[in-house]
């Protein structure tokens, strides 16, 4: 074997990106141990949702290489097939393989979930550490904008916003973000507070670092590993959500396929085609039970280790 | 040496080792004993294990801590004990006094209502009148309105002294006590810990500053790396130390009219390090001789070094 | 023309401040004065809440009195220091230190952005040299560090921009005897180096030894007591 080919362990580029590089890999290894060894793997429950959060993704990765129809290819003639080996999931009233539109539908449901969080997230971390640093007049405009939101029942201001724009997934996602971002502005405000005085902040500012500076390069630090944890948290009830709104036809419109939308069209055939509401219903069940066990996990370990950093 | 009798100590400890999860030594050996009414200082520098000792005693090391050795509270061993046993020991025999009063109380409750905690933990109630009582003994001024006022209101050094109150709630025979006066001014720290001091249990005091546990210990124990390197009276210890460990550091406290102090050369040993050839504190010493490298020093006498002998 | 050494490198004039609103509102500085001229080190006891910690916020130009006026040499036309101008250290050391930057990064947080990288890396390592920590890894994090270490990072993060006026509150109460020796050994230097240095303390022996003033604070005024 050539020499060159050996696996060499240095990273070839030198200078710059080297030091930046061996830090990545050595975070990523350290995260991949503190998977493994971990208290995510410790808790029975955490191993659970990891467990089923592994299975909806490679559900939704993997579903549509293997599935053998299109999601929505019509084939009049197999409609309402019971599960078989051709359908493994059987087919609906229109003849569409079950099984491809609920790996396609899955797809979709989890991508607009994190796609939601993320929105969320972005415009709760803006309000949130603007308000925070602030202070004073726009902390309290800020706070009440978050109080108004926060006064309508979110599934209501969710429904008005769809109302406003029209039926249709890409609005769905629009009005699942309005509604869900001021609890978790009020959330990163609080978690802004909290950094806001510690000494190193006014070392920051004695050193010339205006507010923009403190903000990205020390609280934003801070603040999003705690609010990734919050938002995990949320998955699970943002899926609902989706699957729920779309339920009600306010989302995903004919003929694409997502996990709501199915189970309301699978409602007329209950009697007929069982099926077609079974699978859904479990994709929807796994996907939000491994969302909910793997964010409770990732908030006790984050715990555990803040009680743990505080005794080396 | 003055210890406890063997076997009259409040509070035991022999062979005590900690290990944490991340593999780091923070207790290499510790033997110490609290006899009643005895007030004990636990010295040392910052990562000394004077906090880990503490921690171990009152069952608060975090999850994945390997203990070995005893701990003996009132004959009990409570090294491998269940959840069970120190909670029933926590609060009647060991109380618990921490740094930072404003922390130690909830914010929401009534400071009245907050002792009064120390009783309902165990299903009890406090007996009438007992709460203001106490805190009127610990020098709380008009305690009774005192107590139903919220701890934002009290001062640090009048709710380090409600603190007190808590701890010694149920008359424990042993109170722990971790930097209970680095929040406070010089003039509360004497008036708080002469009033803990007065309570009569046995205290295991854990600081870091030498001039408070001259005047407010019977003994002192000096830790360095993990294990105790000098016990003896505070008086002796602290007004002639043998240790050349102990020597550094009374030597580097700044007096008025003097030039400024010397800091010990060098930085303590890691609690990372592996187990120690020699002792551990041979690098930094000026007094350090060939054999230093030998054995980690036994204590003699109360001095744990060949060159002091 | 005045001699620079002898202009001071901050005056404080008639400084109030009154903390809480209505009837819970007290006056914490009541017409507090303080010169500091280059090389000085000030030392200020007094009881805590005595108003200490906040006259240093208010030197620092982190906090504004409600009268009076502070004058720093430079300073800029907003009624506050230039960057860089003023350094300050805490008593929780570990808390001066952002957990997350690497000590290099804090250290040099204060360097002019237009500094090349070996520029900005050479006067790192100088400063943490200068505190007597040249042989750390300088891409470790705080919480790696004892509290003495995390002190003496703080103070080359201090050093580095070269400050006028250094404000240490409480610097060395929460360290063992050889840290404290250590930072107070430190904050001669600064002084010898031309540096203005406020001390608040506790410690009386080490302000007395330290101290070319000493200041005591109670009811709100600094008087002289040595």
């Amino acid at each position: 074997m050539p020499k060159a080919a050996a696996p060499d362990t240095t990273p070839p580029a030198p200078g710059r990106a080297t030091p930046a590089l061996r830090h990545t890999a050595a975070s990523l290894r350290r995260a991949a141990a503190a998977l493994r060894h971990g208290p995510l793997m410790a808790s029975a429950l955490g191993r659970t949702g990891l467990g089923l959060a592994g299975l909806a993704l490679l559900f939704a990765v993997l579903g549509p290489v293997v599935a053998t129809h299109q999601p929505d290819t019509v084939d009049l003639g197999a409609k309402l097939h019971a599960p078989d080996g051709e359908h493994w999931f059987g087919t609906d009233q229109f003849g569409r393989d079950q099984f491809a539109r609920l790996t396609a539908g899955a797809r979709r449901s989890l991508l607009a979930a994190f796609t939601v969080l993320a929105g969320s997230c972005t415009v709760s971390l803006v309000v949130g550490v603007v308000a925070g640093l602030a202070r004073g007049f726009a902390d309290a405009v800020l706070m009440r904008v978050v109080d108004i939101v926060l006064a309508i029942p979110s599934l209501v201001l969710a429904l008005a916003v769809v109302g406003v724009l029209g039926p249709g997934f890409g609005n769905l996602l629009l009005a699942l973000v309005i509604s869900s971002w001021a609890a978790n502005a009020r959330i990163v405000r609080a978690f802004t507070l909290a950094v806001r005085d510690r000494p190193y902040i006014a070392a920051a500012r004695l050193g010339g670092a205006g507010p923009a500076r403190i903000a990205v390069g020390h609280v934003l630090p801070a603040v999003v590993p705690r609010l990734l944890v919050v938002a995990t948290l949320q998955l699970g009830g943002t899926i609902v959500s989706l699957a729920g709104l779309s339920f009600l036809g306010l989302g995903a419109q004919p003929p694409t396929a997502e996990l709501g939308a199915m189970l309301g069209d699978a409602r007329a055939f209950v009697t007929v085609a069982p099926w077609l509401l079974a699978a859904p219903t479990t994709v929807v069940l796994v996907v939000t039970a491994a969302a909910t066990l793997v964010g409770d996990a990732v908030r006790d370990a984050t715990h555990h280790s803040a009680v743990e950093e505080v005794h080396p | 040496m003055s210890g406890p009798r063997a076997g009259t100590a409040e509070l035991d400890v022999g062979g005590l080792r900690v290990t944490y999860r991340n593999g780091a030594a923070a207790v290499r050996g510790v033997d110490l004993a609290v006899g009643a009414g005895e007030v004990l200082g636990l010295v040392g520098e910052s990562g000394s294990g004077k906090s880990t000792v503490a921690r171990a005693v009152l069952g608060l090391l975090p999850r994945g801590a390997a203990v070995t050795g005893n701990i003996r509270v009132g004959g009990r061993e409570l090294v491998g004990a269940d959840p069970r046993a120190w909670r029933a020991v926590r609060g009647d025999v060991i109380g618990y006094v921490g740094q930072d009063p404003f922390a130690a109380f909830d914010p929401r409750l009534k400071v009245g209502a907050s002792i009064a905690e120390a009783w309902r933990a165990k299903g009890r109630t406090p007996p009438a009148g007992a709460i203001p009582e106490r805190l009127a003994a610990l020098g709380v001024p008009d305690a009774d309105a005192a107590a139903r006022r919220r701890p934002h209101t009290w001062s640090g050094g009048m709710l380090q002294r409600a603190a007190i109150a808590a701890a010694t709630a149920l008359a424990p025979t042993l109170v722990v006590a971790d930097e209970p006066t680095s929040a406070l001014d010089a003039g509360l720290a004497d008036a708080t810990l002469a009033h803990l001091r007065a309570t009569g249990a046995a205290v295991l005091l854990i600081t870091h500053d030498l001039r408070l546990a001259a005047r407010h210990t019977d003994r002192v124990a000096v830790m360095y790396a993990g294990r105790i390197v000098e016990t003896g009276d505070s008086g002796e210890a602290l007004s002639r130390p043998r240790h050349p460990y102990t020597q550094a550091l009374l030597a580097a406290l700044p007096r008025p009219g003097h030039p400024l102090p010397e800091p010990l050369p060098g930085e303590p040993p890691s609690p990372r390090r592996g187990a120690d050839a020699g002792c551990p504190f041979a690098p930094r010493c000026r007094r350090v001789r060939a054999e230093c490298s030998d054995d980690v020093p036994a204590p003699i006498d109360g001095v744990a070094c060949v060159a002091a002998r | 023309m005045t001699d620079p050494s002898t202009e001071p490198v901050v005056v404080a004039r008639d400084l109030w401040r009154t903390h809480g609103r209505g009837p819970r509102a007290h006056d914490v500085l009541r017409g507090t004065e303080l010169t500091a001229l280059p090389g000085e080190i000030i030392g200020i006891v007094g009881r805590s809440g005595c108003g200490k910690s906040t006259l240093l916020r208010i030197l620092a130009g982190l906090e504004r009195p409600d009268r009076g006026s502070v004058f720093w040499n430079p300073g800029t036309r907003a009624g506050r220091p230039a960057p860089g101008s003023v350094a300050a250290v805490f008593q929780d050391a570990a808390g001066s230190l952002d957990p997350n930057w690497s000590i290099a990064r804090s250290v040099a947080e204060p360097l002019a952005r237009r500094l090349t990288r070996q520029a900005r890396r050479a006067a790192v390592l100088e400063a943490l040299r200068s505190v007597g920590l040249g042989d750390l890894d300088p891409s470790l994090r705080p919480a790696r560090l004892s509290g003495g270490q995390c002190q003496r990072v703080a103070l080359a993060r201090a050093f580095a921009a070269r400050p006028g006026l250094l404000l240490a509150d409480e610097p060395t109460s929460a360290l063992d005897a050889s840290a404290a020796a250590a930072i107070l050994r430190l904050l001669r230097r600064a002084a010898d180096s031309g540096t203005a240095v406020v001390l608040v303390t506790h410690d009386r022996d080490a302000a007395a030894a330290l101290t070319t003033r000493l200041l005591g604070m109670s009811d709100g005024v600094l008087t002289h007591i040595g």
